[in-house]
């Protein structure tokens, strides 16, 4: 019943984004049969209705394939789809090192950029064998040629033989195929010791309870055993045990070299940590596999509902979440101007918006953000350090001795040209230079260290105009460096409105204020009050401005045939205002709070 | 008391910030129309539903009205008075162009009983007038006004428009002393509202036209208000002011939420609790009508919370508001209550009033009423 591992090649696909990822997983998955080219819709693999408007892919998705190559045989082709952003790259991690092979995608348009780098430099650290790939082809500015020697100068992998594709067209997949069978070693492992296997994901489905894909590196899996986390020690017993292919299929048991699923009366996805390692609780194996560090968030923001009677929404929302979603967390909180809501923890901003987004849709609510914080280290004079990521939580200046900030080192690629405009950016943002590398003729590499709360906002955005959309950031985190930051408020009609407040550094408050300060003065409508908006440190205002009143918001005729239209254009009105956050009297509108986000 | 409409949907040239169904057509097709809406009436009075109402007003509006004979109308008229149901001598109104009316038109429609005669004057400048794209000159303007004195016509409305692109604060009162020294019985000052889908909309997107500024519209507004109330006439509704008793009943019965009955293409019908349209396809109209078929649509249905909170954003447009006592009678809400803070704090900050068990806008509240109303529709 188990599949002979010599005929097993497991492998993941490393791209950039928008380097054709998907589009290679799909074409693959149209070759071998796995999907028809009926069912095939666009990106199969990207299950989320999300991930394919967006076109990424958020969570690691795999299916396993039968492929029959050119020496007769048949092999069992594990494809395991990763996530291809920064914010998921401990996900990619895991997924690589499920894998003894990867195909490295670089898009013939383009070259490599830092995600690639990052990836690839992820796949060597696991041992993978890896096979270039230059995508797009067909497209006539494609230089297969000058990305094969990028390949080669920057990563120092030999591009002799890369293989030349066109996913889109389909142009070279086969020979895709061939490579895997040929270059990737069968996995190692064996079906008699002990179970080890590494989770590399897990969800929640409602019908099966959680469902944890995974790669047996020792051992075999089966139905009913009472398996162990090793991290935390749990133990459940296994429900069913399959494989993607690409829709569910229950097999025996899953042998050393073999990746599928199972599924576990587990309530919580967070119970099944990626990275961790699960053992037979019987028969447990002596050591984890390396690798497993528990997810922690970097960045923070309030999520309100706009409507209050949307919390108890929220709140079922939230906590589905978080059961789904290890690297999400929240804690309830509340505010003077939003009312409740939940200061919630991400691993990044794209992790930020797509749980926005995925609350927002799939649970139908509409919600306001407040600006995306990082977690900052507050050493108190009596000598107690708090974690603070609400600005609004910010203890009393008086209370302070000193306020520490996340770091981050940062690579940024970009083509020389670009370099200029790069710095200037970094500069603005507090960067400090650390290193300026050619990696090629046109292409530099930057090293900069960076406060986090500087990227929060819109780095990456002004990155890529700046760039043209040509520069590509990696970072990690760095370090806690204290700094001179102060807590800027912004009242309105003299009512502070916690939910505006930001922390900013002492040098650029006085901008900052009256920059924020102008740009919620465009944005809120005049309303049938005098509204005044300022910016404060402490008790010191520091900007101001006013929004006179409306004067005049009159329909000058309403007689019998029109006053079901009349009315409905008040009810519309109103609706309006129902979109909008009373702070006492004032009518705030969403963007105000998104206007808190472009510096 | 019911009021009912009939709407004329012909006029001599399409109005550059008008919105309403009319345009011009053939004589074959206007007498051809006309025998419809007589033919809409008698249908109408077989209804069951209808039978009930007790109409105290007709006003005929367009469009231009007097685009058509004198005698089309006294014969819509006639067609009306003896086919429902009246209540005492009714209010009965003709819109009428000042380029299309004669003394002897005026006289005849008079005799049939016609007492108010509302003139679209719209301006007393010929700037104002090329700008609103009028078919008239402010001689006409006149001339029109002194035919409707002569023909003895008991209550004569100018309609007029302020705010309209390149108009000054001191052209409009201009504009508003001379129609004032005519000693209309009623006068209709509308700030020009612009509409979607209007060639005014248009250019003034395009920025062919500009718009006078938000102040100037605002000092235009104040000085309506304070000089026709010199003037001797008493506002009654946020567009509309009289000479003491000669507020248009027909239209306070749409503010007072009473029932109402539409005549011909587009007209619409209120009849508790029920609102019909009728096509506003002429062609349509007319071959439904002939073919013994009714012209008009469901609407709407509103439900009682529904018709309360119209009927007080409805009473609200009128300075007299709402008498809480009547309403609270009539509706079974008591309005203070329902509103609870909303109202107050209007009041608070002065853009309503509550004084002798009636809740009104004040001046501040009527030059933003839409944001006033619109937190109570």
């Amino acid at each position: 019943m188990t599949a002979d591992p010599s005929r097993i090649r497991n492998i993941s696909i490393v791209a950039h984004i928008d380097h054709g990822k998907s589009t290679l997983a799909d074409r693959i998955l149209q070759i071998t049969g796995t999907v028809s080219d009926r069912e095939m819709k666009e990106q199969f693999l990207d299950q989320m209705e999300l991930e394919r408007e967006r076109g990424i892919t958020i969570k690691a998705q795999t299916v396993r394939l039968s492929y029959t190559a050119e020496d007769g045989r048949n092999y069992i082709l594990n494809l395991i789809d990763t996530p291809g952003h920064v914010d998921f790259s401990y996900e990619v991690s895991r997924s690589l090192a499920a894998c003894e092979g990867a195909l490295l995608v670089v898009d013939a348009t383009q070259g490599v950029e830092a995600q690639t780098l990052a990836n690839v430099y992820m796949a060597l650290d696991n041992d993978l064998e890896i096979i270039p790939v230059l995508n797009k082809i067909d497209l006539p500015s494609a230089d297969p040629e000058r990305v094969a020697r990028e390949i080669e100068d920057i990563i120092g992998l030999d591009a002799s033989d890369a293989l030349l594709v066109s996913a889109k067209e389909g142009t070279g997949t086969r020979a895709v195929l061939e490579a895997i069978v040929r270059k990737i070693p069968p996995p190692a492992g064996n079906a008699d010791k002990p179970l080890k296997a590494l989770i590399f994901d897990s969800w929640f489905d409602p019908y099966q309870g959680t469902v944890v894909l995974i790669k047996v590196v020792d051992g075999i899996l089966k139905p009913g055993m009472k398996i162990r986390m090793m991290s935390i020690g749990q133990t459940h017993e296994v429900g069913r045990v399959g494989i993607f292919s690409p829709y569910p299929l229950d097999v025996e048991g899953l042998s050393a070299g073999e990746v599928g699923f199972f599924t576990a009366s587990i309530k919580s996805v967070r119970d099944t940590q990626i990275g961790d390692t699960i053992t037979d609780d019987r028969r447990p194996a002596q050591t984890p596999l390396p690798g497993f560090k528990p997810i922690k968030a970097m960045v923070f923001c309030g999520l309100y509902p706009v409507d209050p009677a949307q919390y108890d929404p929220l709140k079922e929302a939230v906590e589905k979440l978080w059961l789904n979603d290890p690297a999400f967390s929240y804690e309830p909180e509340s505010s003077a101007a939003l009312g409740f809501g939940f200061r919630c923890g991400f691993l990044g901003l794209l992790h930020m918006e797509i749980v926005q987004e995925r609350l927002e849709r799939e649970y139908e609510l509409s919600l306001i953000s407040t600006a995306p914080a990082v977690s900052y280290e507050i050493a108190l004079k009596n000598g107690e350090v708090v974690q603070v990521h609400n600005p609004a939580q910010m203890p009393e200046p008086d209370k302070i001795d000193t306020i520490a900030e996340p770091y981050i080192k940062m690579e940024i690629y970009v083509p020389k040209e670009y370099i200029g405009p790069i710095m200037k950016l970094c500069d603005e943002r507090r960067g400090r230079q650390v290193d300026m590398r050619y990696l090629s003729e046109g292409r530099v590499l930057l090293e900069y260290q960076l406060p986090f709360n500087e990227i929060v906002l819109d780095f990456y955005d002004r990155l890529k105009s700046a760039s043209r959309g040509y520069a590509s950031i990696d970072y990690d985190f760095l370090e806690y460096r204290p700094a001179r930051l102060v807590k800027l408020d912004i009242l309105i009609n003299k009512q502070p409105v916690d939910a505006l407040s930001v922390i900013v550094h002492r040098d650029k408050a006085y901008y900052r204020g009256r920059d924020l300060v102008g740009r919620l003065r465009k944005v809120i409508p005049r309303q049938m009050f005098e509204v005044v908006i300022q910016a404060a440190i402490g008790s010191k205002i520091i900007a101001k401005e006013r929004i006179p009143p409306l004067r005049k918001d009159v329909t000058a005729k309403c007689y019998g045939g029109d006053i079901t239209r009349k009315r409905k254009l008040l009810e519309k009105q109103k609706e309006g205002k129902k979109r909008m956050k009373q702070v006492g009297q004032v009518e705030i509108p969403q963007e105000a709070f998104l206007s808190i986000l472009k510096i | 008391m019911a009021g009912m409409y009939i709407h004329i949907p012909f006029c001599t040239k399409k109005c550059p910030y008008c919105d309403f169904v009319s345009g011009p057509a053939s004589p074959e097709t206007k007498k051809r129309y006309l025998h419809a809406v007589r033919q809409e009436m008698l249908l109408a009075a077989e209804r069951p539903m209808l039978s009930g109402l007790h109409f105290g007003s007709i006003f005929i509006g367009g469009g231009t009205p007097t685009t058509v004979q004198a005698e089309e109308i006294i014969s819509l008229v006639d067609t009306a008075l003896e086919t429902f149901l009246f209540s005492g001598t009714p209010e009965i109104t003709v819109e009428a162009n000042p380029e299309t009316v004669s003394p002897a038109y005026l006289r005849e429609i008079v005799c049939a009983g016609v007492n108010r005669v509302s003139i679209g004057a719209q301006d007393f400048a010929d700037k104002g007038l090329a700008a609103l794209g009028r078919n008239h000159t402010v001689d006409q303007v006149v001339a029109a006004y002194d035919a409707a004195r002569a023909a003895k016509v008991p209550n004569v409305n100018l309609d007029l428009i302020y705010g309209w692109p390149g108009q000054s604060p001191e052209e409009w009162m201009k504009s508003l002393e001379t129609a004032v020294s005519l000693e209309p019985d009623h006068i209709s000052c509308y700030e020009l509202t612009l509409e979607d889908c209007t060639a005014m909309a248009g250019e003034v997107a395009a920025g062919q036209v500009v718009l006078p500024s938000e102040r100037e519209v605002y000092a235009m507004t104040e000085f309506v208000e304070e000089f026709l109330q010199e003037a001797g006439y008493e506002q009654y509704e946020i567009s509309n002011f009289c000479k003491p008793g000669m507020e248009c009943r027909h239209n306070i019965n749409y503010w007072e939420n009473g029932a109402y009955l539409g005549m011909g293409a587009g007209a619409v019908s209120f009849v508790p609790p029920k609102r019909f349209e009728n096509t506003e396809k002429l062609s349509r109209f007319i071959e439904l009508i002939f073919g013994g078929k009714r012209a008009s649509m469901y609407a709407e249905t509103l439900g009682p919370e529904a018709r309360f909170r119209e009927a007080v954003i409805l009473a609200l447009r009128m300075n007299r508001g709402i008498e809480l006592r009547k309403f609270r009678l009539r509706w079974g809400y008591d309005l203070m209550l329902y509103y609870g803070d909303r109202v107050s704090e209007m009041i608070g900050a002065g853009f309503l009033n509550l004084t002798g068990g009636r809740l009104y806008l004040t001046r501040q509240g009527r030059r933003v009423a839409n944001s006033v109303l619109s937190r109570l529709v």
